[in-house]
């Protein structure tokens, strides 16, 4: 989908045309469901958050003055899915988020492991970066994956996770490094340089 | 030396501000250590960016549009409709062929007691009984259905049928005189007791009304 039909459709959407914001939801529902599933979990209640998403953003589309509307819905999506989080934690589910302003540590390799650069095609190793990344806190698995999955920048992830610039950059550090010292402890070998 | 490797996952992802970057790059040049946690990192994010994605169950965007009312209803009627025309396809093909059936024999019969002026059509097949003026040249031979046809029309009394005998086995010998291969009469005549059209016509209808079905269906899904 061009970009120049996607302004028509999102131009329509805002005047009120039902079927021109449904074909622009399906362009991206997946992708939102992808990562709204990175951080719940994939299932129904992931799949209720997107649709919940979907419906809120046709009830506000009239106000949506933005330049990219997959940012904007990431953003409202994003949100929905932290506010599950949040009720979670409240119930007691998920432990409480750690301390940013812990020291980082870099896992020291162990030597004769296979180097991580090969692992992409390693069935095993991707389920270990799943389990990585299913660990970290849910607030640094979402900005991880808003910069590394579906590739948008600092400041963009800063709007749609309403974050400090700081504590994007932070956080994505963070996280890449919790995922590289899972591998590095399940027995991969650090890159040589 | 100080090691960069707190900003080195905002280098890799170019969000450095120059004066930084530029320290970054130095320091890489000559720290292999630094350069080690670098080729990691970016090791690492290459493998978080090819993690599988997950794929919802269900249909994801609600339905926001009105739904076309109208298709609903064209549906049962086009499903209905489909289940009726195969019905009508299969009486009219039990009926043709029932028809065709028994009035074979009804020809037959009604041949067989029409006496001496019945001869001809109850004989054994012109070619193999000698009919003069089949010798000279083989006139066209009917097929058993068209056989069975013919006879059948002439069949309420033996007159007729003696009649109608004769007039089967009178091309024969015209055409055995004449040397032509000209259409019979029995052929071209229309079939009077054939029940409405053809019943590959309902088949047809049948289909075309069960593919309306299923696209209306599939319409009615997709929303």
């Amino acid at each position: 989908m061009s970009d120049q039909a996607s302004d028509e459709r999102i131009e329509k959407a805002r005047r009120g045309d039902a079927r021109a914001f449904e074909a622009l939801l399906a362009e991206h529902a997946e992708r939102v469901y992808a990562h709204v599933a990175r951080i719940l979990g994939a299932g129904p209640e992931a799949e209720d958050v997107v649709q919940d998403a979907c419906i809120s953003a046709w009830r506000s589309i009239a106000s949506f003055e933005g330049t990219s509307f997959r940012a904007w819905l990431f953003r409202i999506a994003t949100n929905r899915a932290i506010d599950v989080v949040r009720a979670r934690r409240r119930r007691g589910d998920l432990p409480l988020e750690p301390d940013e302003s812990e020291e980082e540590t870099w896992a020291e390799p162990v030597a004769g492991g296979p180097q991580l650069e090969d692992l992409a095609a390693d069935r095993e190793a991707m389920r270990q970066v799943e389990a990585a990344l299913a660990r970290l806190p849910a607030e640094q698995r979402t900005v991880v994956v808003l910069r590394d999955v579906e590739g948008f920048d600092y400041e963009e992830i800063a709007r749609i996770t309403a974050t400090e610039l700081g504590t994007v950059k932070s956080r994505i550090h963070r996280g890449r490094l919790a995922v590289r010292n899972a591998l590095v402890t399940q027995g991969w070998k650090g890159a040589s340089g | 030396m100080e090691h960069v490797r707190h900003d080195l996952s905002a280098y890799l992802d170019g969000a450095l501000a120059p004066a930084r970057r530029s320290e970054v790059d130095a320091h890489l040049g000559s720290c292999a250590a630094c350069r080690a946690s670098f080729a990691e990192l970016r090791a690492t994010v290459r493998l978080i960016a090819a993690s599988p994605a997950a794929v919802p169950s269900r249909r994801l965007v609600p339905a926001l549009a009105p739904r076309a009312n109208w298709l609903r209803p064209l549906r049962s009627f086009s499903a209905v409709a489909a289940g009726m025309f195969v019905l009508a396809f299969m009486a009219s093909a039990t009926l043709d062929t029932g028809f065709r059936m028994g009035g074979g024999r009804a020809g037959t019969a009604s041949l067989a007691t029409g006496g001496g002026a019945a001869q001809p059509a109850s004989a054994p097949r012109p070619e193999s009984a000698g009919v003069p003026g089949a010798a000279g040249s083989p006139g066209p031979q009917l097929t058993e259905t068209q056989r069975s046809s013919a006879a059948f029309q002439v069949s309420p009394t033996p007159k007729a049928a003696g009649e109608a005998a004769a007039d089967a086995a009178l091309p024969r010998t015209d055409q055995g005189v004449a040397g032509a291969a000209g259409p019979q009469r029995a052929i071209d005549a229309p079939d009077p007791l054939r029940l409405g059209p053809s019943p590959w016509f309902w088949l047809a209808l049948a289909a075309l009304c069960a593919v309306l079905a299923l696209l209306t269906h599939r319409r009615l899904r997709a929303h």
